[in-house]
């Protein structure tokens, strides 16, 4: 599905992503971990196709296509979705309008029909269920106001909504407390298919014990240094990223 | 040297062309043409029209009328399914068979009111060629329920200098949506400098909205007073879509206590155009509140202005007075000129005021984007949202609606059909 090879990446001139490797297949999990200002985000970032974010090598292939040529949006429509760590607040355009205007656009995309009102409000309310979303966030401003738990869930319910092939979490575990993570993760769960892909990016091991990835990289210094299996986030919250950047010093 | 002496100054030329229309001067309003041949009319050295050169855009457009009968063609009406009573000014003078009122409603004539210290000069160009004052009395307690509507209709084969000039007085608890607008029938360049006035009486509700979309070739002074009493409740909203040259002064003073007052202006400037809004909130008494949020989105080589000011007097004890005045540039030629100015002479008052001016917001452009949504869209989807914020308050749902329409037509084109 998703195949980065020797991905570099600068932010204003600065070089954080120096050569990034990782295939990932439908129906597998992948955690991307790594102490702060290893590139975790900006490998999210980039993947959705941020302006500031400049590739200057590698390749991104997505279902076959040249990720990398192509607009935020057309990335979206064609099933790339950012679970952001800082959903942004945007006054003046409620939530059902903005989901409205994003379905409608995917579904023309895919060659679908648009949504009548009554489908699309059936469709919301089913998954908004699904992350305890409360009807009343549907009709205020996207994000205005709302609480930290509030944001996250809100964008786990606008991926339920768009159905993606390929979920990136940026740090969605992060200023949750232990009820909304559980909430999150349920949703996440629930959206997993053998035709769907996930990658969680993590600063903790935390969220993995909710959503259990098949595969686990530590990225390090804008590169994977270490890859393993779920055994290996373990690992590392026990250990602590010192272990790892200890072992690059030495080999 | 010769030939400055040969031209004719503009107002030389404007008094000419309006009397070739059929205008007869009075010797009453020589008064005011002596004050202004005193003074002159603003340059660009003048402070409260330096950015806002009306003269230069007057003198670039003008050209002697050739009288012609306008005549009404086609609708009237702004918004369908509102049926209330309305005032129609055609090519600046009161047109009686277009006019309609419901009961406790009286038009009268008025004589025009002498000149005053500090006028503004084009108020006073106003005094000298309006027809006369109209003057409409709302009965006390009367509740209007359709709006009511001032229509300045122009119709033109040459420039039309019109200067209508309208106070309406309402009652007590009287309650009145007055909707003022422009239907432009012609095709040439037209100055419209319009005097008005709303007083309104003891714990009256008034909502004052103006919307200017007089065609591409407007030139307009729109000096507007609005005068409360203790106790009223007042919304003035403002939006401008449309014109060569739009400036706005609106003047709300709080003559009472307990008031309510609410100041909202959209101008949404595109092409050449140039819009100036003026604001003054005068607190006179305690115990009011007033708050302003005036909001620009400005394109192509648009130009705007903003200028509010806010006196609280020092009688004016316990006052609330915010102000806001946000602003978009979406073109590198396009720009805005906002200043506030506070002037508070008491000393136990609640005031604040900011304004900001940016591009679009990068950040929530990308996050709509990468849910799918096109640029384009995602851009129409936010400045209808920024624009529409200043729509809340308008009790006429039939009004926001429209208005909303105006935005959605002008800012997200997609959506608009």
């Amino acid at each position: 599905m998703l195949k980065i090879y020797n991905l570099h990446v600068q932010v204003e001139e600065k070089p954080i992503l120096n050569g990034v490797n990782l295939t990932v297949n439908a129906g597998e999990v992948h955690a991307i971990m790594g102490p702060n200002g290893s590139g975790k985000s900006t490998l999210a970032a980039a993947l959705a196709g941020r302006e500031a974010y400049a590739v200057t090598q590698g390749t991104v292939e997505f279902m076959g296509r040249n990720l990398l040529d192509m607009a935020p949006e057309e990335r979206a429509r064609d099933g790339v979705f950012l679970a952001f760590q800082y959903p942004v607040e945007i006054p003046g355009v409620s939530t059902a309008n903005f989901m409205k205007t994003a379905l409608n656009q995917i579904r023309a995309h895919r060659g679908e029909p648009t949504l009548d009102a009554v489908s699309f409000l059936k469709l919301m309310k089913e998954r908004m269920k699904l992350v305890e979303v409360d009807q009343s966030l549907l009709n205020r401003s996207l994000n205005e106001g709302f609480s930290g738990g509030e944001k996250k869930r809100n964008e786990i319910f606008q991926m339920a909504m768009l159905e993606p092939r390929l979920s990136i979490l940026d740090e969605t575990d992060s200023g949750l407390d232990i009820d909304a993570l559980r909430i999150v993760a349920h949703g996440v769960n629930a959206l997993r298919s053998k035709n769907n892909a996930t990658i969680v990016v993590t600063h903790y091991q935390r969220l993995l014990e909710y959503i259990v990835p098949d595969f686990v990289h530590v990225l390090y210094k804008g590169r994977i240094v270490k890859s393993g299996n779920k055994d290996l986030a373990l690992e590392l919250e026990e250990k602590g990223y010192d272990w790892i950047k200890a072992g690059l010093a030495t080999a | 040297m010769g030939s400055t002496v040969e031209k004719k100054d503009l107002l030389e030329r404007l008094t000419e062309g309006f009397e070739a229309s059929g205008y007869s001067g009075k010797p009453e309003r020589q008064k005011a043409i002596d004050a202004l041949r005193g003074r002159g009319l603003p340059h660009s050295k003048s402070e409260e029209y330096r950015f806002t050169p009306v003269v230069r855009a007057l003198e670039a457009t003008f050209e002697p009328a050739s009288p012609v009968k306008p005549e009404i063609r086609g609708s009237l009406r702004l918004i369908k399914d509102t049926l209330g009573s309305q005032i129609v000014f055609v090519n600046g003078r009161l047109a009686p068979e277009q006019t309609r009122l419901e009961k406790g409603l009286t038009l009268t004539f008025a004589p025009l009111p002498a000149l005053q210290p500090g006028q503004d000069p084009f108020d006073i160009l106003n005094l000298a060629f309006a027809e006369n004052l109209v003057t409409l009395n709302v009965d006390n307690g009367i509740e209007l329920r359709d709006p009511l509507s001032i229509v300045h209709y122009i119709d033109n084969a040459g420039f039309v200098f019109a200067n209508p000039r309208w106070t309406i007085n309402v009652g007590e608890t009287a309650s009145v949506t007055v909707l003022e607008y422009t239907v432009f029938a012609g095709a040439t360049p037209y100055f419209n400098n319009k005097q008005s006035t709303i007083n309104a009486g003891k714990g009256a509700r008034i909502e004052f909205i103006t919307i200017q979309q007089g065609g591409r070739e407007e030139v307009m002074v729109n000096n507007a007073q609005v005068r409360l009493a203790d106790a009223a409740h007042a919304l003035c909203y403002t939006c401008t879509l449309e014109g060569r040259l739009i400036r706005n002064n609106l003047t709300m003073t709080l003559e009472g206590e307990q008031i309510d007052a609410h100041l909202n202006g959209l101008y949404l400037v595109s092409g050449n155009s140039l819009v100036d809004n003026h604001t003054v909130v005068d607190h006179q008494k305690p115990n009011s509140f007033s708050n302003e949020l005036y909001k620009g989105v400005m394109d192509e080589n648009g130009k705007a202005v903003f200028n509010g000011k806010i006196f609280v007097r020092q009688d004016a004890q316990k006052t609330n007075a915010f102000q806001s005045n946000r602003n978009i540039l979406l073109s590198e030629t396009s720009n805005i000129h906002t200043k506030p100015q506070l002037e508070i002479w008491a000393d136990d008052v609640k005031c604040s005021h900011g304004c900001t001016t940016g591009q679009l917001d990068e950040e929530a452009l990308f996050y709509l984007r990468s849910r799918g949504i096109s640029k384009d869209i995602a851009r129409g989807l936010l400045l209808t949202a920024f624009g529409s914020e200043t729509l809340e308050g308008i009790r006429h749902e039939s009004i926001r609606g429209y208005v909303e329409s105006l935005i959605l037509k002008k800012l997200h084109p997609a959506e608009a059909s």
